[in-house]
């Protein structure tokens, strides 16, 4: 059942941090300054706000119980809280979720992940099956290149060098973008700069029920737990997901005027691009190339680290739509993909009011 | 008003403290089939799926809810709060449905905690690493050290604590999915091994594993089936920090403030003054007997000032209330299910299908959650008749 009710959340305020390392500040101490920043941009306190919804992961926070110690960071401080191990748009949907139920009129929604402090390439490798994956060394990162790989067998792609070239422009026009890291190690065929650029990343936004962006959609998606059961150059759970937001707002790709892939890697956002219709298949990483209005800021070559990946670019979005002078109806399409490996997927179109 | 949401099916996989034999999608799919089968539903009517699941760590395996509790096709949340992502599944469910987003959802709590070398290893990686962990604490001298803090405060002794214990073994004798359950008596408690003082192995829930399924639902689903309705929900969470509790406004480290201000809300909803008095019952998600007599106030019971004499009357069958007539807590406590096998088993109570730990005439119960020593609560007021 696509998501639309009788009350939209609304976006009130948002804010996102990503760097390279700084053993200057704690992770506690990141997460409050984003919050914080969220909180300031909608013009409230903690005082205004009825819940928080986070999404972390234990093993990349290096905590057997993450929340516990970061919770309160992110404002879970005798109030309601709840978590999901899931990518940051699963934590929008569920608190977009109690502003429609009537539950809360205004909501913090934050979302991170330290590169620096955990590892999330040997994270992503205990998810898979320790008899039949395992053993084949599976990462999230490998199962990118496999996409990858299917993908360049079924299609051409003479725009991958274009494609790559303009992403990391974005990407370095990015006022964001860490200056210092560097592009995670790349898994055939990928090349370094179709990778992410692993980062410490929070990323926080305000949900209420007044403010300039409105969520109008929201879809999720499941694909089969194994990777060998799913149509792997194909997305279908993020297809679904995507699907469902564009049938939940009432509107066609064609109506959008900003689209944030969250991918990890060029291919992942290019094949994203095909599963929302924005692009026939084969031609992903044309459109890329030809649509600046398509991961403005570089998607995850200018920051990334999951689960803070769907909140980042849902940041990024904003931070478009906000930029936005056209008369034409500002429209933004935001899709990010959770363990293992995007098995699961959510996604959100937000309206400017 | 929006339309009344309850429980129309559960289903349990006996709690072990290992299950060598079964793989966690076995575990899984035992208690789905049959939370389906209770509800009359083919899964095809299931509009989303929540799965609990924490820590992480535990199973050994990373995000093992992905493989063993989500469906191709439907949407799917993996809730993490602890001890409480059980209850905390539950509540993100309610809140799925009455943002209209399904009219059944299916709430999947499952825990492979006997996979991990040692569960309190993983349980000290909580604490912080530099000022913390060298104590070695873990989520049982958390305990104690409240337990102690009751005992200077109140008077409480170690047969407070063995008192409250005992009842539950014998208690979850007549609980057929508490595998190797077995009656202790006060001095069985006493003499068993100190963990850490002064909390001994029987006042302490052991590992378990196992799977716990429940189905929740609205509208004419849910009014043509035996329901358990929800009359009130409520969650609330702390800092973990335990010197931070100690001496603010809001209540100290023993009154359970998240769990109180839970209960005030879930109260609210259901229109419950005189919980002593309405409710026939309660499920306490209370992994050591300490936490049990800590909730006791919390929930409005008793004056915490009066908490050692309602203490007393508990251990003596004196209170005029049904506690954990499955065994709760200490008997099986699969930690990432056991918030929602105090649902399913209140829910079973207000259905009149509890079999032999049936109470009478039980009609309003409450199932509370507990996560992060003591820093997640919720509570959840299930009910015979439509709210």
């Amino acid at each position: 059942m696509p998501a639309r009710a009788a009350t939209s959340a609304c976006i009130e305020g948002y804010a996102s941090s990503v760097g390279e390392a700084d053993a200057r500040r704690s992770l506690p101490e990141l997460i409050f300054g984003v919050v914080s920043e969220a909180l300031r941009a909608a013009g409230c306190t903690m005082n205004d706000v009825d819940g928080v919804v986070i999404a972390a992961h234990d093993l990349i926070d290096g905590r057997s119980l993450s929340s516990m110690i970061t919770g309160p960071a992110a404002g879970a401080y005798l109030r309601d809280e709840i978590r999901v191990s899931d990518d940051g748009l699963v934590a929008v949907s569920l608190a977009a979720a109690r502003i429609q139920a009537g539950e809360a009129s205004k909501v913090v929604v934050a979302a991170w992940g330290r590169v620096s402090e955990g590892d999330v390439e040997r994270s992503s490798r205990v998810a898979f099956d320790p008899v039949t994956e395992q053993p084949l060394g599976l990462s999230d990162r490998a199962v990118s290149a496999l996409r990858a790989s299917a993908y360049l067998r079924l299609h051409d792609c003479p725009a991958r060098d274009r494609a790559a070239t303009e992403r990391r422009r974005r990407a370095e026009a990015s006022t964001q973008r860490p200056l210092r890291a560097a592009p995670c190690e790349a898994v055939f065929p990928l090349r370094p700069d179709e990778s992410g650029l692993p980062s410490d990343a929070v990323a926080a936004v305000v949900l209420g029920i007044e403010g300039p962006h409105v969520i109008t959609g929201i879809g999720h998606g499941t694909d089969p737990a194994r990777i060998g059961d799913r149509r792997i150059a194909q997305f279908d759970g993020a297809r679904r997901a995507i699907a469902d937001a564009f049938a939940a707002a009432g509107r066609t790709p064609a109506e959008l005027t900003v689209a944030e892939l969250g991918g990890a890697t060029l291919f992942d956002e290019a094949m994203l691009l095909e599963a929302a219709g924005l692009a026939a298949p084969g031609t992903g990483l044309d459109c890329y190339a030809d649509n600046a209005w398509i991961n403005h800021a570089g998607g995850a070559a200018a920051g990334d680290c999951y689960p803070c990946r769907g909140l980042l670019r849902m940041v990024d979005a904003l931070r478009h739509l906000d930029a936005q002078t056209s008369r034409r109806p500002a429209i933004a399409l935001v899709a990010g993909g959770s363990a293992v490996a995007d098995q699961t997927a959510a996604a959100v179109i937000i309206e400017a009011r | 008003m929006s339309d009344p949401v309850g429980i129309i099916g559960v289903g349990q996989t006996p709690y072990r403290k290992r299950n060598s034999d079964k793989s966690a999608g076995e575990l899984a799919r035992t208690a789905i089939l049959e939370a389906l089968s209770d509800a009359g539903l083919e899964p095809d009517a299931i509009g989303a799926v929540i799965g609990g699941v924490a820590p992480d760590a535990l199973s050994g395996i990373g995000d093992i809810d992905k493989a063993a509790i989500a469906m191709p096709g439907k949407p799917y949340i993996h809730v993490n709060t602890g001890g409480a992502t059980g209850s905390s599944a539950l509540l993100a469910a309610k809140t799925w449905i009455d943002a209209g987003r399904a009219d059944v959802v299916l709430v999947v709590a499952l825990e492979r905690m006997g996979q991990a070398a040692t569960a309190q290893s993983i349980f000290n990686t909580i604490f912080d690493p530099i000022y913390e962990k060298d104590f070695v604490l873990t989520t049982i001298t958390m305990a104690a050290l409240r337990a102690t803090m009751l005992m200077n405060r109140d008077g409480f002794t170690g047969e407070h604590w063995a008192g409250i214990a005992s009842r539950n073994f014998t208690q979850a004798t007549r609980n057929p999915l508490v595998i190797g359950a077995k009656a202790r008596s006060v001095a069985d408690v006493l003499a068993s091994p100190v963990l850490a003082w002064p909390i001994h192995l029987y006042e302490a829930c052991p590992i378990s594993e196992g799977a716990c399924a429940v189905v929740v639902a609205r509208g004419d689903i849910a009014r043509s089936r035996n329901t358990a309705w929800i009359h009130g929900t409520g969650g609330f969470s702390d800092t973990y920090s335990m010197g931070d509790r100690m001496h603010r406004a809001e209540g100290s480290l023993i009154e359970m403030v998240p769990l109180r201000r839970a209960a005030q809300v879930a109260y609210r909803q259901a229109g419950v003054t005189d919980p002593l008095s309405q409710l026939d019952l309660l499920e306490l998600q209370a992994p050591f007997a300490i936490i049990e007599a800590m909730a006791y106030p919390a929930l409005g019971l008793c004056d915490i000032d009066a908490n050692r004499s309602f203490v007393d009357k508990v251990i003596a069958a004196d209170a005029p209330i049904a506690i954990n007539p499955s065994g709760g807590a200490q008997a099986a406590n699969p930690v990432s299910a056991t918030a929602l096998v105090r649902i399913a088993e209140a829910a079973l109570q207000v259905r009149g299908n509890a079999g032999d730990r049936q109470v009478s005439d039980a009609r309003l119960a409450l199932a509370t959650g507990q996560g992060g020593a003591t820093q997640f609560s919720t509570v959840c007021i299930l009910g015979s008749d439509v709210p």
